[in-house]
């Protein structure tokens, strides 16, 4: 027998998805995730503008990671341009990128997954059972919303000029870190909860990827790019991360030297452990998470994890930021020809841009390698894996699709990014 | 606008407006604005948001008072969406500068579309791409809450007006007003090419206040003059192209409707 799920506008992931599933004698033997975004040629988009014209348009590619499109696009066109960064910019950034991590994972963690786990259909009948939870989840997205507001001077699409300094008070500072203090409470909160959520089982070998910093800090916006199956050199990236284009989606399919792999908050947790290994009230959660990294599900305690730790490094970073005084502003940009690459971490993995500069200072090339279409391989075939289990088991087609439907979520896509929900459609003989 | 369920004398329990949001091909920024501390605990209290697809299943089907739409129109599909929508709900606000003016994609439509096509999708023929365009082009918009990304202020007065029955209106002079209310350091005499002049604000100036010339994401103002300010930009040494291009990474559209509209009122020099 031979029947087709057609699940189309994926609910509560950012941006819109459908899922074909075609499914023969009780195996599944297509599964087809396609972004329901139109096209919207980002990477021709900025071909000719001119350098310090390109983060305001890139930014645009995602609301939710626009402060990671932006530090990439920043960071590639200074290595382009031969531009060292100073040390109060390099912080700026990684406070950005902190951020809008905090926001990504408590949007995501409360919003998006919960309700999946609580038996709600979403955030907003929760909170009338839960409306501590729905409060948390409300602080620390502002949280987050602030850390970028500070460093970035809105909360989404922030501002990060080549040359340009920020200007933060103390007293700023001072209330910021305070507000970072009661988000601790609330991180660690959260860490408890999604350990204790009951997963679906689901285990599977993987490759992870993501940035390492030698020096032994958590990488966000600098590092290596390191990986199982080997590491690699962020110049010839391209000969190593391929994007295939489907038939079916506009969305593109990345895979390292031909193998699917994984990036996001689950590789950054397993491939910095040592670091993490060091905070104590991580301990108890790390364990959990070390004998359930094969689980696609387990990433969402990873994000609580890497939340809590984010934070701790955020009121760092901001003493830090205190004790760096003002930057002297460095005048025009020499403008000359060059390419750059630059890797950063944002809230769903790792993220490349990679720019070529003509003499006149114009984008001549332009190539964005954005996580969740380094993470579609794998989310594919993990619904395969899993739906085979749940077909096994006799499950119901309602059943199915839910499941699906959370596993998806599980992965936080971002189709945004990437390139909408699952209506469900079953087709059978 | 409308005025419904707010009647202060009645004691009967009043039902909340039913709010739907909503987005076409877009970044899902606007989406957020809806999330943060200070906007997402008054909508809340103030209207009933019954469909939300980012954080909520699409569950609802009536009718709605009032449907945001974030994003620009991208391939057929958006079309469908907001046909839908605009039978489903009485009124349709666009938010943000994509649903608004066209946003960032739009800069397509000033690009050869074939390079275009082929540069990001190399050999590829099923794509179905319509040109980018703001969702007026293709439904009945209410109101435009314009910006990238939206001012939660803006958000917020146009929802208390909804459920008050008040007429919302629209800020109506250029950015420079904002601008010099704030007392910032005038980008253009510092020699940067900043679309203040021509630009709606509402925004309260916030690119120039951080240092950053504004790129007309609220599109062009009433009466912008667009020939004086290309004139006052080559004076500074900039040419005619370098200015239609930073008009065109927001509302390029709109800004070439305006121009076209005073080349044939105006003799050329």
């Amino acid at each position: 027998m031979a029947k087709e799920i057609n699940m189309n506008h994926i609910c509560k992931i950012e941006g819109h998805a459908h899922l074909t599933l075609k499914i023969e004698n009780s195996k599944v033997v297509k599964a087809e995730l396609k972004a329901a975004e139109g096209a919207r040629f980002f990477e021709a988009l900025v071909l000719n503008k001119k350098v310090k014209d390109v983060q305001e348009v890139v930014s645009r590619i995602c609301g939710i990671c626009s402060c990671a499109h932006s530090v990439a696009a920043v960071q590639a066109l200074e290595k382009a341009l031969d531009i060292k960064p100073e040390g109060k910019q390099i912080l700026i950034r990684e406070l950005l990128t902190i951020g809008e991590r905090i926001r990504s994972h408590s949007t995501h963690l409360y919003f998006l997954a919960l309700p999946d786990y609580l038996g709600y259909d979403s955030a907003l009948t929760m909170n009338a059972k839960y409306p501590k939870e729905v409060n948390d989840a409300i602080y620390l997205i502002s949280t987050g919303n602030k850390v970028v507001e500070v460093a970035g001077g809105r909360e989404i699409h922030p501002f990060l000029d080549i040359k340009e300094d920020f200007k933060l008070s103390k007293q700023e500072i001072d209330d910021l870190i305070e507000r970072l203090k009661e988000s601790l409470k609330i991180s660690e909160k959260t860490m408890g909860l999604f350990s204790e959520l009951k997963y679906p089982e689901l285990r599977r070998e993987v490759d992870y990827l993501c940035l390492k910093e030698e020096n032994g800090k958590y990488a966000n916006i600098s590092g290596k790019v390191v990986s199982n199956s080997g590491n690699l050199n962020l110049r010839d990236y391209k000969h190593h991360l391929k994007e295939n284009i489907k038939e079916y989606a506009t969305s593109k399919f990345v895979l390292k030297d031909d193998k699917p792999y994984l990036t996001g908050a689950i590789a950054r947790v397993k491939n910095n452990l040592e670091i993490l290994k060091k905070e104590h009230d991580l301990r108890k959660y790390l364990n959990k998470l070390l004998v359930n990294f094969e689980n696609p599900f387990y990433n969402n305690l990873a994000q609580a994890i890497e939340m809590h730790y984010e934070i701790k490094k955020c009121i760092e970073l901001l003493n830090e930021l205190k004790k760096i005084g003002e930057i002297t502003p460095k005048g025009e940009v020499k403008i000359k020809s060059g390419e750059g690459v630059s890797a950063v971490e944002a809230p769903r993995g790792t993220l490349f841009h990679e720019y070529k500069i003509n003499e006149k200072g114009e984008i001549s090339y332009c190539n964005i390698i954005t996580p969740t279409a380094q993470n579609l391989n794998m989310m594919e075939q993990d619904i395969i894996k899993y739906v085979d289990i749940l077909l096994k088991k006799e499950t119901t087609k309602e059943k199915i699709v839910s499941e699906v439907e959370k596993l998806i979520r599980a992965y936080d896509p971002c189709f945004s990014c990437s390139t909408h929900f699952l209506k469900v459609k079953w087709i059978e003989d | 606008m409308r005025r419904k369920a707010i009647n202060m004398g009645n004691e009967k329990k009043k039902e909340k407006l039913k709010i739907g949001v909503y987005g076409v091909s877009g970044c899902a920024g606007c989406l957020l604005t809806f999330l943060y501390e200070d906007t997402f605990k008054e909508i809340s209290k103030l209207v009933d948001i019954v469909s939300f697809p980012l954080i909520k299943e699409d569950k609802y089907k009536g009718r709605f008072d009032c449907v945001f739409v974030e994003g620009t129109v991208c391939f057929d599909e958006d079309i469908v969406v907001l046909d839908e929508l605009r039978k489903r709900t009485d009124i349709i606000v666009a938010l943000g500068a994509c649903s608004c003016l066209g946003g960032v994609p739009s800069i397509k439509n000033f690009l050869n579309q074939e390079k275009t096509m082929r540069f990001v999708y190399p050999k590829y023929n099923h794509l179905k791409a319509e040109d980018p365009t703001p969702i007026d082009r293709h439904i009945k918009v209410d109101y435009y809450l314009p910006q990238c990304p939206p001012s939660k202020e803006e958000l917020l007065e146009f929802i208390k007006c909804l459920v008050l029955g008040k007429k919302f209106h629209p800020y109506m002079n250029p950015v420079c007003f904002e601008c010099r209310k704030r007392l910032n350091p005038c980008l253009l005499e510092e020699g940067k090419m900043c679309l203040g002049p021509i630009t709606n604000g509402g925004c309260n100036a916030i690119c120039p206040t951080n240092n950053v010339s504004c790129y007309g994401c609220r599109g062009p103002c009433r009466e912008a003059n667009i020939k004086a300010f290309i004139d006052l930009m080559k004076q500074k040494g900039y040419n005619e192209k370098q200015v239609h291009d930073k008009m065109r990474t927001f509302a390029g559209l709109q800004f070439q409707e305006e121009e076209e509209k005073q080349k044939s009122i105006w003799l050329e020099d």
